[in-house]
């Protein structure tokens, strides 16, 4: 078993993200974000909680995101902080333009009061008499057309760390952190010094689930590179420096085949505080226990603490051979 | 020389040069970019198509090997709005992120259940083992799969 | 609020771009081919832990289709990482 903690969002930078929203008067919406999705889902899972504040339709939201001719300032994805910084941009963005679609169905129905309103797909209902209703397209076109005030919002969102005392070296380097437990059990053969894992479990607090398919797949990715690390992946250099594994064929990473057979995953979801709906991130800090809890269990089973990775057979097999060794000594 | 094979059902003609890849012929004569330049090495499995049924690494295929056969990529399964049910159950599981070795993984899954329609995991697991995911730990791609063979078999025993 | 509260947060909901990426229909940065394509590449030492002397690019300059040879002289403001 192995546990961490990992911190998310950037040190030492602003850690600036930003985000414009519009809603058009066919009621949709349209998100502008300085992100990159690359995979990890945060177009999908920020244009779920813009849905769940707009009342809108998901196939109503269009999610732009990465264009730096079109798109806001964000400092970057990575360091896990996509969908607490970018997600705080959009909740703060949707409540501003939501709030705008309320004062505009507000004057279309004669109650100046927008918190007297609710939302829901794609209708603004009055909250004591609910058979009073407009469509988030109409209030859109009338805030556009009537009362020249179109759908417009934009939020930003910083983090700044604290640097180093000089007299007490105390820093607050990040603000969030993330925490993950892992558990492998092995199988080692003594004879071949292959190690079989055959089970993984992986839990993580993330925060909110915005969506547990993405961050379940970013669990099992993680825990994929953590696994390459403990077993397989190695980067060979010759005595002059110049790389012997530069192709698949002598970097090995897990094929379908090499995985568990059993992989379990958890996601613990204590609120972040300040997060969008309480959600976090957790991506990065994925593959950081796979390789020490694959370590701890195959200590468990050999009596042998490994110090480098990875844990090829030939590793093994030296290690149980001095181990043998010491022991007939 | 002049090379004729199918592409997708239909018949193509190619002038190739003798060491000419596959993959260079699919990608930049016939405009097919379903098919991934990864590895170029014959490892990763993104540039798989399916040689009369089997999957192929194109990258390490020679154009002129495939004189008079039958070559398919993705687009002959699915496409925008009509998926292939085993692509539907790829969504509605998430399999995929980045999506690079998407078309490639989907190939290999289909010329297998082509062949066995009722594979164990380990079956399945080994099927995509020459294609290589960096980003799902292959996790949901395989609850996918397997789902769609359950669903596949309950529908048989109905009949 | 429990999940069973929303609408949308907390929902299985599949991938907006799944579909592009299933048929292969999207694309990557190698898959677009507009008019008057450059094609770069690296050319790196073939010697690791080599000190570097010189680099003359007047050879790869003078073969016929080459439109540039970028070396670092060519980059005045050369910053690595955010900030």
């Amino acid at each position: 078993m192995a546990a961490m903690i990992y911190p998310h969002d950037s040190c030492g930078v602003s850690g600036a993200t930003s985000v414009f929203l519009k809603v058009d008067s066919d009621g949709s919406a349209v998100l502008y974000s300085g992100l990159s999705d690359v995979g990890q889902g945060s177009k999908t899972a920020l244009s779920q909680l813009a849905a769940e504040i707009l009342g809108i339709p998901m196939d109503k939201i269009t999610f732009i995101a990465g264009d730096t001719h079109t798109t806001p300032y964000d400092e970057g994805t990575g360091a896990s902080r996509t969908t607490f910084f970018c997600g705080h941009c959009v909740k703060e963005a949707c409540e501003k333009a939501r709030t705008q679609l309320f004062e505009a169905a507000g004057r279309m129905l004669g109650v100046p009061s927008p918190e007297k309103f609710y939302i829901q797909d794609g209708v603004i209902y009055l909250k004591t008499f609910p058979e009073c209703h407009v469509s988030v397209a109409e209030a859109a076109h009338a805030s556009e057309r009537i009362y020249g005030h179109p759908i417009l919002a934009s939020a930003t969102f910083s983090s700044f760390s604290t640097p180093a005392d000089p007299e007490t070296g105390h820093a607050l380097m990040f603000e969030r952190h993330t925490f993950g437990t892992q558990i492998a059990e092995v199988d080692v053969d003594i004879d071949t010094g292959e190690i079989d894992v055959l089970k993984l479990a992986a839990v993580h607090s993330c925060g909110t689930v915005i969506n547990p398919n993405l961050v379940e797949g970013q669990i099992y990715g993680g825990v994929h590179m953590g696994l390459g690390q403990a077993l397989m992946e190695e980067m060979l250099e010759r005595e002059d420096g110049s790389v012997v594994s530069n192709t698949f064929s002598e970097y090995h990473i897990l094929t379908a085949a090499d995985m568990p057979g059993v992989m379990l995953s958890g996601m613990v979801e204590r609120p972040v505080e300040d997060g969008p709906f309480g959600a976090g991130g957790m991506s990065e800090g994925a593959p950081s226990p796979t390789a020490p809890a694959v370590g701890n269990a195959v200590a468990d089973a050999l009596g042998i603490r490994f110090t480098s990775l990875p844990l090829t057979p030939e590793r093994i097999l030296t290690a149980l051979k001095a181990k043998q060794s010491s022991q007939r000594s | 020389m002049l090379i004729h094979f199918h592409v997708n059902g239909k018949a193509c003609a190619v002038d190739a040069a003798p060491d000419e890849k596959l993959l260079d012929t699919l990608r930049e004569k016939l405009q097919i970019t379903s098919v991934k330049r990864g590895c170029e090495n014959g490892d990763c499995g993104a540039c798989t198509v399916l040689l009369d049924g089997r999957p192929v690494a194109s990258c390490i295929f020679l154009t002129v090997k495939a004189r008079n056969h039958s070559i398919q990529t993705i687009e002959a399964f699915g496409e925008p709005g009509h998926l292939h049910p085993l692509q539907e159950k790829f969504r509605a599981h998430g399999a995929f992120q980045c999506g690079f070795c998407a078309p490639g993984v989907t190939l290999s899954a289909i010329s297998l259940l082509n062949q066995n329609p009722t594979p164990t995991e380990e079956e399945v697991r080994r099927a995509i083992s020459g294609n290589l995911c960096r980003c799902s730990g292959y996790v949901q791609i395989v609850e996918a799969i397997m789902d769609y063979v359950e669903e596949r078999r309950a529908a048989r025993e109905e009949l | 609020m429990k999940n069973s509260d929303f609408s949308y947060i907390g929902k299985r909901l599949p991938r907006q771009d799944a579909e592009l990426q299933l048929t292969g229909t999207c694309r990557y940065g190698d898959d677009y081919f507009p008019p008057n394509l450059l094609i770069a590449k690296a050319r790196y030492s073939d010697y690791p832990h080599a000190k570097l002397l010189g680099v003359d690019v007047s050879e790869a300059e003078a073969m016929p289709g080459v439109a540039a040879v970028i070396t670092c002289r060519d980059v005045p403001y050369n910053r690595f990482g955010g900030g």
